[in-house]
């Protein structure tokens, strides 16, 4: 960092290459060095809050302000501007001290050495509100830990009021979320440009070749001090920090890298000794490297600012006339032919040629191709107009692949140059973003966050808003029904922004424009302590922030997009969460409508539907099951002996959630009283033939259904086919909406009978059913996929015998019970078309408990399975009782773990039987990566599936394919079921 | 079979097997029935362990537990691919199962996360989880590393975690609890 602008090395450049740091060990570091930066780049920033720190400093009011945020979001920066203000240096030991009569400072609480410690120091702070001015930095973690042993409930209170609104006063007591900081407003984000690109700190080294066109990192340097290109890069880092909590360190590291990446001055002077022009190109050009061009996948994978910034698309998204410019620049405007290095017209060409690198101004307009460096302007001339293929064949390589190792193609550093640099002939910045990123929209949405910050009308853009997020959870897409809130089980079947047409959704409720407003996150006193950028906006229904959805770059992308084309967005997981949370928060907090209605994506506008009722009764045979001997040698005997509770193999997860879930429903969520268990079989029989389109009333021709004439399976045909029946309306499009709502995973089984939907509501869980014969049209339920073990599992949720387990099981299947019987107008349809089946009939009757239901019940006690049931309950309550997810999410939820516990219970109770070695026992999960051959993690993830499928098999050497092969040729399989371990074969392992 | 032969006296050996099945073959000197009703009385436990060997050498024993642990985790998107080339993942519901089912512990450092996942269902992701199991001398530290970074990202992507600057990533932010 030492040197000076005469000397052989500029200063300014080991200070950014000293900055440039992208390693996970760094963190924090940059205060520590800034000393040694500081004589490099002069004086740090300054930040809205070091200056109201300094402020206080010399007023000297007296309070405690507690700053909390990450690490490098500019805390201790703001300690040191405090500690200047009072004329002393900022502390070295992280202890409360007095730096000057009646001023405290504790820089960084997490450096006292134990809770207890931190404890006293923030109980101190706290005692002196009124008699001292206390500054203390401390991130989240440890301040809520110490507010917690303290049992300071105001000042946690303020700590969550901060952590939400940015910044929060409690009488003396102020607390400051310093992550709200956005590096992007706009006096903070010119002030970093110029801290790493101000003119006087690139005045030239000895001898250096800029003013020749030869040195890259003054030619970046000196495009960083435009207003233009600034204001595109704050567009690139709005929608970077808008996927991460941006800090100034890792903001100043990314510009350090695309200024002068690995360079050093000597260096550049003796590549432009050798190698003249050609030395540097485009590819060491910022607009490149601020995307992390240069740098190794790895690097650039550990900046989650840096990743949010790439995820812009810059230089991959197309754009026809932005290509054509570079494969001609003669109709180009006049600075696009600048930056494309087009030579004076007047230069004499030679053999009909110029030279590549004629007219080249600097590093900036060059690429590298096998026909050696040129112009953008030279390489679009040879690929159009050359007559000699070679020249063309590599031309093209050149601007479509690169070399595949230091040089990007030379088309991507077209684009993302033109979109720094050629604003104005793009159509402005609106219509750069718009087309050359991925976020087209993301200047409407800061000009949107913009205007709602000062207030302005946005009743235009609220509008749109509506469109495109009713499109995106109903599939109908019009603002004047206001905001349409489906019911929470449509919305989660509807996988918002999916691929999937759009099926009719029954509305929860409508909310009328006029009770929606559009807020900025950053408000109220956070606004005057902290340099904010609104790229945010919150959609806030009735003014309640409960009721708020948070619309970052990517979702209103999404809103966008589905507002314009009416078609899939194809957006991220994420945001069709924050959706389905935000309107699962709606359908909880607004009353439901009193009529049903439908919002129909084929109809305009959503229409409303009615049902039927009937009196018809008839009367039906019972169900019952016949006993066989017990055969206790037999592998299913052997495996329930041994794991007690055993899958069978047709169990999958929707049909073991849908068993565990009957059995509460039917037996009123709690263990029965006096032990008589009510079967889970549930016909459902009726609802069912509407949801799956078919007839499961079947052959039932005695008696009446609805009316006088029409006989249940007369009934159940009309209801399969979505036809009318008597006093219904609309019948079709609950019809279609029920189809939608079919739990894709069960549709594997080809039989309709085992088809279930997704775990939404009580009155739509049915049991298996299937038919005697393939001829014979008269369905009944039976086991067909649903086994038994949810029975069992319901048993252990209901009734562990563990007090701990029996506490947790309670409130699990209190807020399953709360989560099944919501109001829902689904469960009306289900009601009254089932109301209208005789009551009494085989088919309506509650069958008659089964012994191997009774059996199950019983098994959920058995001693065996008790760190099964602990684990399964602690598991559900964490599921059902978690905050931010929608009832319908947490049931989807449970629907997982409760396959995820049972396999684990299958899989341990194995490993303990064979006694696999305790460094045998993972389950290696595996995430993405190369291809298999080129994936270790994902090559052992497959050895330990095996192994657990087989635990007597050991974990295999480098090759576990060509281990496994051996080992299936030599010996029969031997597993899970029995565990004996094979001391002769475990030796060969 | 030890405790078929000393507490129930069982001597209808082939009744005990499934139906049909080659070991329960009355017919077939050497098949298990008939070696079980040649044992001496009392056997020992060395012999009821020979046989139980022969057994699961001559029949499939494991099929119905295997097949039962696979279509679990099949059907809640944990194990991918076919035949010998399945391996185990976590998709993002998974994955928000996993962070729903810790609710209670939330929000917390993805470390922390790897390591609860760990401890709770034996699922291993990072290096430090990894770290007392036989991968420790088999996959290379930087790879499960990376697995690690990827596992994060997918739950960023999936709003399960919120990367941080300081190269942290907080998981469950949105599943905790109030006031927890």
């Amino acid at each position: 960092v030492t040197g000076t602008a005469d000397s052989a090395e500029l200063p300014v450049v080991a200070a950014l290459r000293a900055l440039s740091v992208f390693s996970a060990d760094q963190a924090g570091a940059y205060r520590e060095h800034f000393a040694a930066f500081a004589a490099a780049l002069g004086e740090d920033v300054e930040t809205k809050l070091g200056r109201f720190l300094r402020g206080w400093a010399r007023e000297g009011a007296p309070g405690t302000v507690v700053l909390t945020g990450n690490a490098g979001t500019g805390k201790t920066a703001a300690a040191e501007a405090y500690c200047r203000a009072l004329g002393v240096p900022l502390p070295d030991r992280d202890v409360l001290l007095e730096v000057s009569p009646g001023r405290r400072v504790l820089k960084d609480l997490s450096g006292l050495p134990d809770p207890a410690a931190r404890a006293d120091a923030v109980r101190d702070a706290l005692a002196s509100l009124s008699a001292a001015q206390t500054l203390v930095c401390a991130n989240e973690g440890v301040l809520r830990d110490a507010f917690a042993d303290l049992e300071a409930a105001g000042a946690t209170a303020a700590l969550e009021a901060a952590l939400r609104r940015g910044a929060t006063r409690e009488g003396d007591l102020m607390v400051v979320n310093v992550n709200r900081q956005r590096p992007t407003s706009e006096r903070l984000w010119n002030q970093l440009l110029d801290y790493v690109a101000r003119g006087e700190l690139w005045t030239g080294c000895a001898d250096c070749p800029f003013d020749v066109g030869g040195c890259p990192m003054r030619s970046n340097a000196e495009q960083l001090r435009r207003p233009v290109v600034r204001e595109q890069l704050r567009t690139l880092f709005r929608l970077g920090t808008g996927e991460a909590v941006p800090t100034l360190r890792e903001v100043l590291a990314i510009l350090s890298w695309a200024v002068v990446g690995t360079e050093s001055c000597s260096h550049v002077k003796e590549r432009y000794r050798d190698l003249g022009l050609a030395a540097f190109t485009a590819s060491d050009g910022y607009f490149t490297r601020i995307l992390g061009g240069g740098m190794s996948p790895d690097a650039a994978e550990r900046s989650p600012l840096l990743a949010g910034v790439r995820r812009s698309g810059l230089g991959d998204v197309s754009d026809l006339q932005v290509d054509g410019w570079l494969r001609d620049t003669n109709g180009a405007p006049d600075e696009v032919r600048g930056i494309a290095g087009e030579p004076d017209p007047a230069m004499p060409a030679t053999d009909g040629r110029r030279p590549g690198l004629a007219g080249t101004r600097s590093p900036l307009d060059r690429v590298k191709t096998k026909q050696h460096e040129m112009t953008f302007h030279a390489l679009g001339e040879m690929v159009s107009t050359d007559e000699d293929p070679t020249r063309v064949e590599d031309g093209l390589d050149a601007l479509v692949q690169g070399d595949g190792v230091a040089n990007a193609p030379a088309q991507t550093l077209w684009r993302q140059r033109v979109y720094f640099e050629a604003v104005n002939d793009l159509g402005g910045p609106a219509a750069a973003a718009r087309r050359l990123l991925y976020y087209r929209h993301i200047t409407d949405l800061t000009e949107l966050a913009g205007k709602a910050a000062r207030g302005a009308d946005t009743v235009i853009e609220l509008n749109e808003l509506v469109r495109g997020l009713n499109f995106l959870v109903t599939g109908f897409s019009s603002p004047s029904e206001g905001l349409i809130v489906p019911d929470p089980a449509c919305l989660f079947a509807r996988d918002p922004g999916s691929f999937r047409p759009a099926r009719p959704s029954l509305v929860h409720s409508q909310v009328d424009i006029e009770r929606l407003a559009l807020w900025v996150p950053d408000q109220g006193l956070v606004r005057d302590l902290l340099d904010v950028d609104h790229v945010d906006v919150d959609l806030v229904v009735d003014g309640s922030s409960e009721l708020a959805l948070r619309i970052r770059p990517r979702m209103y992308e999404a809103i966008r997009e589905a507002a314009e084309f009416r078609g899939p967005v194809g957006q991220g997981v994420a945001e069709m969460n924050d959706l389905r949370g935000f309107y699962g928060r709606l359908a909880a907090g607004l009353a439901t409508e009193d009529s049903l209605r439908v919002a129909d994506p084929d109809s305009n506008p959503p229409r409303t539907g009615q049902d039927h009722t009937s009196l018809l009764r008839w009367d039906g045979e019972t169900l019952m099951a016949a006993k066989k001997k017990r055969q206790r040698l037999t592998p299913g005997a052997i495996a329930e002996e041994l794991f007690c509770l055993d899958p069978d193999r047709d169990e999958r997860a929707p049909q073991l959630c849908a068993e565990t879930l009957l059995t509460l429903v039917q037996n009123g969520y709690r263990a029965p009283e006096g032990g008589t268990l009510t079967t889970p079989k549930r016909q459902r029989f009726a609802v069912r033939s509407l949801a799956l389109g078919e007839n499961f009333l079947g052959g039932r021709d005695d008696g009446r259904a609805g009316d006088d004439e029409t006989t249940p399976a007369e009934y159940g045909a009309s209801l399969a086919a979505g036809r009318e029946v008597r006093g219904s309306a609309h019948l079709s499009l609950a019809h279609q909406t029920l189809q939608g709502l079919v739990d894709p995973d069960t549709q594997r089984a080809s039989q309709p009978g085992a088809w279930l939907l997704r775990p939404f509501h009580e009155s739509l869980l049915w049991y298996d059913a299937r038919k005697p014969s393939p001829n014979s049209p008269q369905y009944s339920v039976r086991k067909v996929y649903m086994r038994g073990s949810g029975i069992t599992l319901a048993r252990m949720l209901a009734d562990p015998a563990d007090a701990t387990a029996a506490a947790l099981g309670r409130s699990a299947v209190d807020a399953i019970r709360s989560a099944l019987t919501a109001q829902s107008p689904l469960a009306d349809i289900s009601t009254r078309l089932e109301s209208v089946l005789p009551a009494d009939a085989a088919y309506t009757r509650p069958p008659v408990l089964e012994d191997d239901e009774a059996a199950a019940w019983q098994r959920g006690a058995d001693p065996r399975l008790a760190q099964l049931a602990g684990q399964l309950c602690r598991h559900a309550e964490g599921v059902m009782r978690q905050a931010g997810a929608s009832p319908p999410s947490r049931l989807w939820q449970l629907r997982s773990i409760l396959a995820v516990d049972l396999a684990l219970h299958v899989v341990r109770t194995a490993w303990v039987a064979t006694g696999a070695p305790a460094t045998e026992q993972y389950l290696l999960l595996s995430f993405g990566g190369g291809p298999r051959a080129q994936n270790p993690v994902r090559q052992r993830s497959e050895d330990s599936y095996r192994r657990a499928r087989n635990p007597t098999q050991r974990s295999n050497g480098p090759d576990p394919r060509a281990s496994d092969e051996r080992t299936r040729r030599k010996r029969p399989r031997r597993g899970l079921a029995f565990g004996i371990p094979d001391r002769k074969r475990t030796r060969q392992h | 079979m030890s405790e078929l032969d000393e507490n129930d006296r069982v001597v209808d050996w082939p009744s005990e097997f499934q139906t049909g099945s080659a070991l329960g073959n009355t017919d077939d000197e050497e098949s298990i029935s008939n070696q079980l009703k040649r044992l001496p009385c009392p056997a020992s436990a060395e012999h009821y362990l020979h046989i139980a060997r022969a057994a699961v050498e001559a029949a499939n024993y494991s099929r119905g537990a295997e097949d039962g642990f696979r279509v679990l985790l099949e059907s809640v998107g944990a194990l991918v691919g076919t035949g010998s080339y399945r391996y185990l993942t976590a998709g993002p519901d998974l994955l928000a199962a996993l962070v729903g089912a810790l609710s209670v512990q939330m929000p917390m450092p993805s470390r922390e996360f790897f390591a609860a996942i760990r401890r709770e269902w034996g699922f291993v992701v990072n290096q430090e989880s990894a770290a007392n199991t036989a991968l420790a001398s088999q996959v290379d530290g930087a790879g499960l590393e990376r697995n690690a970074r990827r596992a994060e990202k997918l739950m960023s992507e999936a709003g399960l975690a919120l990367g941080l600057s300081d190269r942290t990533t907080m998981v469950g932010e949105r599943a905790a609890r109030v006031g927890s």
